[in-house]
């Protein structure tokens, strides 16, 4: 599903160059419930902005479900974004504006071949499969942490993605929130049969993925799983 | 997706009114402007037909337009009416409705008290009321239609030969060679032209028999004849006229009909410089607003980078976040626009009632008392500008925050 061959990232901070990732190499097979885990600052952002083409890799290949993403356009990568992958974001990212239904609704209304009866099945399904189906007509703010992540997962699943990203999708989450939420990631996995990826440096998290890259300073440092 | 726009507008209430303040406040600035310098432009165009040139003109057809334009009528020029053509022409188009007017009009020199003065001395055939609505009497009375030897002056000319009301002054004629004082006229009345005077406009009326004595003609020629349309002051349609004119055998060959609005020249100029100083408020008023509301929607567009940036990873093109960004500001734009134009249309209505009063020197420009004129048609031209101008002033910001990569959008600061 991912393949990642020999990609760097430096950043630019004044005059001096940040090398946040320092040649990377790994595979994820599709269905795979995988974490990256690190300490802070070991480059597990840079890492899934860069698998979710929310950024451009300094050098080396990024391959998603067989074509190689950094050299597309940015119209492509759009059509990408909306369509394999899906995110998760740590402080959920929902748009306060608009209810739950609302936010999960979103990525469908710029896919145009989802009818409207579709979107609403779809929609409805992802909300009961969070469980938020009595919350449907609440704002984001009238909503706890753990249902607000609950509301950006359906989010994620709701285009049916090959793909979804989660960066430390419960570090602002009390740890049995955390849990409940993996275990829901999980359990859609198997329903979906879709590809995860999260991030944590949490240990109780990653000892719930089925395979951990552990990643340090920008490199990739061995992983358990198999 | 435009749920976003819609939803954003009102719920960051505080920017929404801001930009709606701007916006509403230019509206009533321009409705308010507006009418006043269309009220101005008018007046002018008013006192021009009443004093000057009538609706419609009738002269010689060797009569150029510079003539009516520089008022300088020569006497040594072959340009005139005979006197029975003239009556013909007067007593077949007078009507209730309009009226038709012989003038003889030359340039002359005035000298009283050892001072020269140069002006255009207008002869008038009639007591008619137009014209007295463009002079404004400040002393003394009108003409004496049948009588002669009369002559109205304006204050600067009666300043400048240090005469009054009662005084005489002398006339040089033009049928001297050279030009030479021939005769007097009594002062009867002094006054101002309205609106007219800052421009330079020097006539000096009088009687049409003694115009004609002083300019030389001898059996009753005149200079033309000047018609005013009394069911619609501001006709200039040349082609009734003309119709009739020809119904009565006069033809392009005998005389030439012209109608108000082609005099142009340095008459027209005063209605000109409104035009212009209405065009550079506009401008002004408009730049500033789009610079305001620039800043303003720029720091909306700061404001929402994150959501920008969530969008942006959800799969929204770099164009649907424009499109839902500016989308938002014109409906805030809309908004405040319409409610700017019903609060702006309702003040200048409200005044509109009230007769305005003014003092010198403004009274020379405006008149010593208006009402300001309003004018839907005229002043919609605006919701469309100011849509035009939320449209220009909100492509900068979203392009630039549409530009973002979605990895700097997300950032958190
Ligand atoms: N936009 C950026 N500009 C400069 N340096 C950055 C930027 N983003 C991340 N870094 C640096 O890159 C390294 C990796 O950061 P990051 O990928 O965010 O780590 P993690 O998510 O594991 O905490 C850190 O040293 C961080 O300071
Ligand atoms: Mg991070």
């Amino acid at each position: 599903m991912i393949v990642i061959k020999n990609v760097t990232k430096d950043y630019r901070l004044g005059e001096t160059d940040i090398r946040a990732l320092r040649g990377i190499n790994l595979q994820i097979d599709k269905g795979d419930f995988s974490t990256i885990a690190g300490a802070s600052g070991s480059g597990k952002s840079t890492l899934l902005n860069l698998i979710g083409c929310l950024d451009r890799p300094t050098s080396g290949e990024i391959w998603i479900g067989g074509t190689q993403v950094n050299i597309m356009t940015e119209r492509q990568l759009d059509q990408l974004r909306l369509r394999t992958i899906g995110f998760i974001f740590q402080s959920f990212n929902l748009i306060p504006v608009l209810n739950v239904y609302e936010n999960v609704e979103l990525p469908l209304l710029i896919m145009k071949e989802v009818s409207t009866a579709e979107r609403k099945k779809r929609v409805n399904h992802f909300i009961e499969a969070v469980g938020l189906q009595d919350f449907a007509q609440r704002k984001p703010s009238e909503l706890s942490g753990g249902q607000r992540q609950r509301v950006a997962v359906a989010r994620a699943l709701v285009t049916k993605p090959q793909l979804v990203l989660a960066d430390e999708p419960t570090a602002n989450l009390d740890s049995k929130t955390a849990i409940e939420i993996i275990d829901l990631m999980k359990h859609i996995r198997s329903s979906e049969n879709t590809t995860f990826v999260f991030s944590t440096h949490d240990p109780k998290i990653m000892e719930r993925a089925d395979k951990v890259l552990h990643i340090e300073d920008g490199v990739i440092i061995g992983g358990k799983g198999d | 997706m435009f749920r976003i726009s819609f939803r954003n507008m009102f719920q960051n209430k505080g920017r929404s009114l801001m930009i709606g303040f701007f916006v509403m406040f230019a509206t009533i600035l321009y409705i308010v402007f507006s009418s006043f310098v269309s009220t101005m432009r008018s007046g002018m165009e008013d006192k021009i037909i009443q004093a000057v040139t009538g609706n419609l003109q009738i002269r010689p057809a060797s009569a150029t337009d510079v003539d009516m334009v520089t008022l300088k009528h020569q006497a040594d020029s072959k340009s005139f009416m005979e006197d029975a053509q003239s009556k013909q022409i007067v007593s077949e188009i007078g009507s209730e409705d309009e009226l038709a007017v012989r003038r003889v009009r030359f340039s002359t020199i005035l000298t009283a008290n050892g001072v020269k003065y140069p002006v255009t001395l207008v002869g008038l055939d009639q007591d008619f009321p137009e014209y007295k609505q463009a002079f404004k009497l400040t002393d003394g009375r009108y003409l004496d239609g049948s009588a002669e030897g009369e002559t109205l002056l304006t204050t600067t000319q009666a300043t400048k030969l240090g005469v009054k009301v009662g005084d005489s002054i002398e006339v040089y004629s033009m049928k001297l060679d050279p030009p030479a004082p021939d005769g007097k006229l009594k002062v009867v009345g002094i006054g101002d032209f309205e609106m007219l005077s800052m421009f330079g406009y020097s006539a000096a009326y009088t009687q049409l028999s003694s115009a004609q004595h002083f300019i030389g003609f001898e059996h009753g020629e005149v200079s033309e004849i000047i018609v005013y349309d009394r069911a619609n002051p501001k006709a200039g349609d040349t082609s009734q006229l003309q119709n009739k004119l020809h119904g009565l055998g006069i033809t392009a060959s005998d005389v030439k009909v012209s109608a108000w609005k082609d005099m142009g020249g340095f008459i027209m100029g005063g209605v000109t410089l409104y035009k212009a100083l209405f065009f550079a408020f506009i401008f002004i008023l408009l730049f500033i607003t789009c610079i305001l509301l620039m800043n303003l929607i720029l720091m909306i567009a700061m404001e929402r980078r994150q959501e920008i940036g969530t969008l942006r990873a959800i799969g929204f093109s770099r164009n649907n976040i424009i499109l839902i960004f500016i989308a938002e500001i014109l409906l805030i734009c809309l908004f405040s626009n319409l409610a700017g134009f019903v609060v702006g249309s309702g003040i200048v209505v409200a005044i509109s009632h009230i007769a305005i009063h003014t003092m010198p020197p403004l009274a020379y420009i405006m008149g010593t008392e208006f009402f300001i004129q309003y004018h839907a048609i005229q002043v919609l031209p605006i919701i469309g500008i100011m849509l035009g101008i939320g449209l220009l002033s909100s492509l900068i910001p979203s392009f630039r925050i549409s530009s973002l990569k979605p990895v700097e959008a997300l950032k958190e600061e």
